[in-house]
């Protein structure tokens, strides 16, 4: 599939006299893609513009090559949405939930039943499944959301802090089952999330939103980039010699709080930097390239744009 | 992770319509219904009523049938009946449609709408399930889920609106038109089922109005709260503000607050289309002597039919537009308040 | 330094009839930041309700300061606690409910309005919301009023169960900021949180549970020699990882290798089996200079927090 899976000119949404979105234009490629905001930016309140839930005051948008407007039923038959909040219908069991939504869908009740079981198994439940729905904990909420926005086989999926209160290996999991969505299967995934990490891993492309405005919208690869010469070096003990001769080769350097010692190196690969390390004896544990990239670009691009 | 069983699939079924979904919607709704606790009694209370309507309806064919042993067990021992008895049968003989027709008239105005009949059960039931309806939609967010799928506000509203037509299906028209098959394959002729059929058209067109009417009605109590307690509370306080409204407006100057409520309107419709009044009224000019009993007017007395004149035309204009109106402020409810979030 | 430990747990158990919360676990916790780490359902929020007294132990005992908290307001009136349910009054100001808890807390009405606008500043409250009911407050603004409301009566140890949920990176960074300061301040602070990176930058200390039990208590620093072992998990990204990898095999450092993201279109990354991490760290260098292999990155598998809890809850 080719071409911009979503497209917006002008968006801008009105709640009384404050926008939700004030004159938002992207163009999306298909991929993973990470949306990013501090509170109340607007993150959610873009992606419900573009699946309608919301309607638009301004402008207009395009997911999947087709108008939002005008063709928002047959769009949504393509398109999967995991809402941040509960969203399950009480009194029903996990399975009969993720078939009732494939239903919603158009899937006929045969296939709907036989997706519905291999989304759960895709998502990891077992025979939680068999249960009602009300007494779900988190993690098993967090995997039917993920489950009911599948299961229809759509090309682009919306997912609103997948991850948000889960415990570490349910984390996990459930990144893993995000990545593969768009590695494996080849699903476009937009992602919104706090965890600038959980972003980092998974998404491919970048967009931060502050008061209803895109900040910055590019690749990971290229933020990285913009990050480049810099690095984080792991060393057991022995900090402040390690800063001196890191200064000693025109570093520059900071001693972090946990103990981490950012790096300013300005060199091609990090190879010259251990080579130089290793001749005073220093061996590093771990060295890794352009550290919270991802942080210092989101900080920056709010501190650009100013405060309030 | 081992547990994670990455067996992802495409498919490359075909999507089915609109109108498909919207039944998926109607289907959920009714098993919601059904499951919840007591909706199993108030339903089977629906069908065996009905099925004590069909063993009196039954009874009733029996009398007209001389050679039924039913008749005879009835004239041997009640002699009131002795006298009575061949009465009935000259009657049936010579007049079926009144005999007949007209008695099944009656029978079905008092079975689709008196105080103990399935209307009462069915409103019952539909104030069971108002928390259900959207009420729990709205609380859990689901409005949110249904949104986020391949249908629409309209199409969620048209669902829900069918589940429960389906609901006041099982509980309402679906016992009345068993009644009245029931009656009539047990009545000792087939000709019963040509007299009864305007027994039959005026129920049917009474309980399919009054279904409509209390769809709306139960979607638009159900949407404007989202704790399914106020809900409910808000359901039960309509229906008695229909019984007080009509209780204050009856013979007062204030007549007009009858029409306020759907209690009167129903019943005035009621009145219209089953033509009670017209009955008696054409009853009263073919057997003036069997009209005048003291006994008769307090029949009809008890059955709130008070002159001996049909319902007026301006009376059922003014009914059937309050009961609009109320269907369209449930409309506008539903409008208002099923968005997502 | 060596002062008496915060927290002491003793053979502490707790059961909810045949349900086990905490089962027979000994500890210490002393002053700076501790982490408490576990996946659903081991125990965690038992054990914060111990600490924080509304809880009873079932078995054993635990002291805070010496004390055991249950049922002794000498020992609460050392504690905040942050509860991860945002059960907030609605239709409060955040300020109205502050002073009122102050004053609950004993600080004199007088000087209850003065600390409860120097708390909200502290917790970076902006000034417009001070006035606002707790109801229009969102997630983050609540978190705030919540930790807020925990320093209010100056605790020397704060327990926080997920203090950062819902917030977003910047609040995240501020309340990290407000909690080392506190630390520093000589504030014991217990933090239960899910996002393990964060804590590992945060909490010098862990304590991991899982069923019911302390698998791993300590410093980060111990729990990682305790898993050093005689081979090595490192994720690399070099110039010819193709070649690189066979130099490590001549060397006879490699036990074996997987190769990732070859889909990149630049420089793949290499997960790396290496035997004898010693060997392999001193002979690093050599390897890459003599064969001109560019190093991008070098990332050990066994050192994060998530890599130790992982292992440990295995």
């Amino acid at each position: 599939m080719s071409g911009a899976i979503i497209e917006c000119s002008g968006v801008t949404k009105l709640f009384g006299d404050f926008a939700g979105l004030n004159n938002v234009s992207l163009s999306v490629s298909p991929g993973t893609i990470g949306l990013l905001g501090p509170n109340g930016a607007g993150k959610s309140t873009l992606m419900k513009c573009l699946l309608q839930l919301h309607p638009i005051s301004m402008g207009g948008a395009r997911l999947l090559g087709r108008d939002v407007g005008s063709e928002g039923r047959e769009i949504r038959t393509r398109v999967g949405y995991a809402p941040e909040q509960d969203c399950l219908i009480s009194g029903m069991l996990g399975c009969e939930y993720v078939t009732y939504c494939a239903q919603l869908n158009g899937l006929p009740f045969q296939e709907a039943r036989q997706r519905a079981h291999e989304m759960l198994d895709f998502v990891g439940m077992g025979q939680e499944r068999y249960r009602a729905v009300d007494t779900y904990s988190t993690g098993m909420k967090q995997r039917v959301k993920l489950a009911q926005a599948i299961v229809h086989d759509p090309e682009l999926v919306f997912l609103d802090e997948p991850t948000n209160g889960l415990d570490p290996k349910g984390r996990e999991q459930i990144l893993q089952l995000v990545e593969s969505l768009w590695k494996k299967h080849n699903i476009s995934v937009v992602l919104s999330s706090h965890l600038l990490q959980d972003v980092d891993r998974i998404c491919g492309e970048i967009i931060i939103i502050a008061r209803g405005e895109v900040l910055v919208q590019d690749t990971l690869k290229n933020l990285k980039a913009r990050r480049a010469g810099f690095a984080e070096l792991v060393v057991e003990g022995e900090h402040q010699r390690v800063l001196e001769i890191l200064r000693a080769n025109e570093c520059t350097c900071e001693l972090e709080s946990n103990g981490h010692i950012t790096v300013k190196h300005g060199r091609e690969s990090l190879t010259p930097v251990l080579k130089f390390l290793h001749d005073e004896g220093v061996r590093p544990i771990e060295a890794l390239p352009s550290p919270n990239a991802l942080e210092e670009v989101f900080l920056q691009a709010l501190s650009n744009h100013g405060p309030d | 992770m081992a547990q994670i069983d990455s067996s992802y699939t495409h498919r490359d079924g075909d999507t089915r319509g609109i109108g498909y979904r919207r039944w998926v919607i109607a289907q959920a709704t009714l098993t919601a219904c059904l499951k919840l606790k007591g909706m199993k009694w108030v339903v089977w209370s629906c069908w065996i009523y009905a099925f004590l309507q069909g063993i009196f309806l039954f009874g009733f064919g029996q009398l007209m049938d001389p050679s039924s042993a039913v008749y005879a067990f009835i004239t041997e021992n009640l002699g009131f009946f002795k006298s009575i008895g061949p009465m009935f049968q000259g009657w049936a003989e010579e007049n079926p449609r009144i005999a007949i027709g007209m008695t099944y008239n009656l029978f079905f105005y008092i079975f689709t709408g008196y105080i103990v009949s399935t209307l009462t059960l069915s409103l019952v039931a539909l104030g069971m399930a108002i928390p259900r309806l959207i009420t729990s939609d709205l609380s859990s967010r689901a409005i949110t889920i249904y949104s986020s799928k391949a249908v629409s506000r309209l199409d969620y509203c048209l669902g829900k609106f069918g589940g429960v037509m389906l609901l006041l299906t099982i509980t309402w028209l679906g016992p009345m038109l068993a009644t009245w098959l029931m009656g009539n394959l047990m009545a000792p002729k087939i000709s019963f089922f040509w007299h009864t059929a305007p027994a039959l058209l005026h129920s049917s067109m009474f309980v399919m109005s009054g279904m409509i009417f209390l769809g709306l009605m139960a979607l638009g109590v159900s949407s404007m709260t989202s704790s399914p307690r106020t809900a409910t509370s808000i359901w039960v306080g309509v229906l008695l503000l229909g019984v007080v409204l009509s209780r204050i407006g009856e013979g007062s100057e204030n007549y007009w607050l009858q029409y306020l409520s759907f209690w009167f309107n129903l019943e005035l419709l009621q009145g219209w289309v089953f033509n009670i009044s017209g009955d008696f009224i054409e009853l009263g000019t073919e057997y003036p002597s069997f009209t005048d009993g003291h006994i008769f007017d307090r029949f009809k007395e008890r059955l709130g039919i008070k002159k001996n004149v049909s319902t007026p035309r301006h009376d059922v204009a003014v009914a059937i537009t309050c009961l609009s109106l109320l269907g369209g402020a449930a409309l506008l409810t539903l409008y208002k308040k099923v968005k997502p979030e | 330094m060596s002062i008496a430990p915060v927290i002491q747990a003793a053979e502490l158990s707790r059961w909810y009839g045949i349900v086990m919360g905490l089962n027979n676990i000994s500890f210490d916790i002393g002053t700076g930041l501790t982490g408490l780490v576990g996946p659903n359902g081991a125990g965690k929020s038992t054990l914060i309700k111990i600490i924080t007294g509304q809880l009873r132990p079932s078995d054993g005992e635990l002291t805070v300061f010496g004390m055991q908290p249950w049922n002794n307001p000498a020992v609460l009136r050392e504690i905040g606690f942050c509860p991860e349910d945002d059960a907030l009054p609605d239709r409060l100001r955040a300020r109205t409910w502050l002073r009122g808890l102050a004053m609950l807390s004993g600080i004199a009405p007088s000087a209850a309005p003065d600390h409860v606008d120097a708390i909200l500043d502290r917790v970076k409250l902006e000034r417009v919301h001070w006035e606002k009911p707790l109801g229009q407050f969102s997630k983050g603004m609540r978190q705030r009023v919540k930790l807020a409301q925990a320093l209010l009566h100056h605790p020397r140890l704060l327990v926080l169960d997920e203090p950062m949920n819902g917030l977003d990176p910047m609040g995240r960074q501020e309340v990290q900021r407000i909690l080392k300061q506190l630390a520093a301040e000589g504030t014991a602070v217990l933090i239960s949180s899910h996002i393990l990176h964060e804590l590992e930058a945060l909490c010098p200390e862990i304590l991991i549970l899982n069923w019911g039990r302390v698998i791993a208590s300590g410093s980060q620093l111990a729990l990682q020699r305790r898993l050093q072992g005689t081979e090595a998990n490192l994720h690399i990204r070099c110039s010819d990882p193709a070649r690189f990898t066979r130099v490590l095999f001549e060397a006879d450092l490699l036990l074996g290798f997987d190769c990732t993201d070859t889909s990149g279109d630049d420089e793949g990354g290499l997960d790396l089996r290496v035997k004898d991490p010693q060997r392999f760290s001193d002979s690093l260098v050599d390897l890459l200079t003599d064969n001109d292999i560019a190093l991008h990155e070098l990332r050990s598998r066994d050192r994060s927090l998530q890599d130790i809890f992982e292992k440990m809850t295995e």
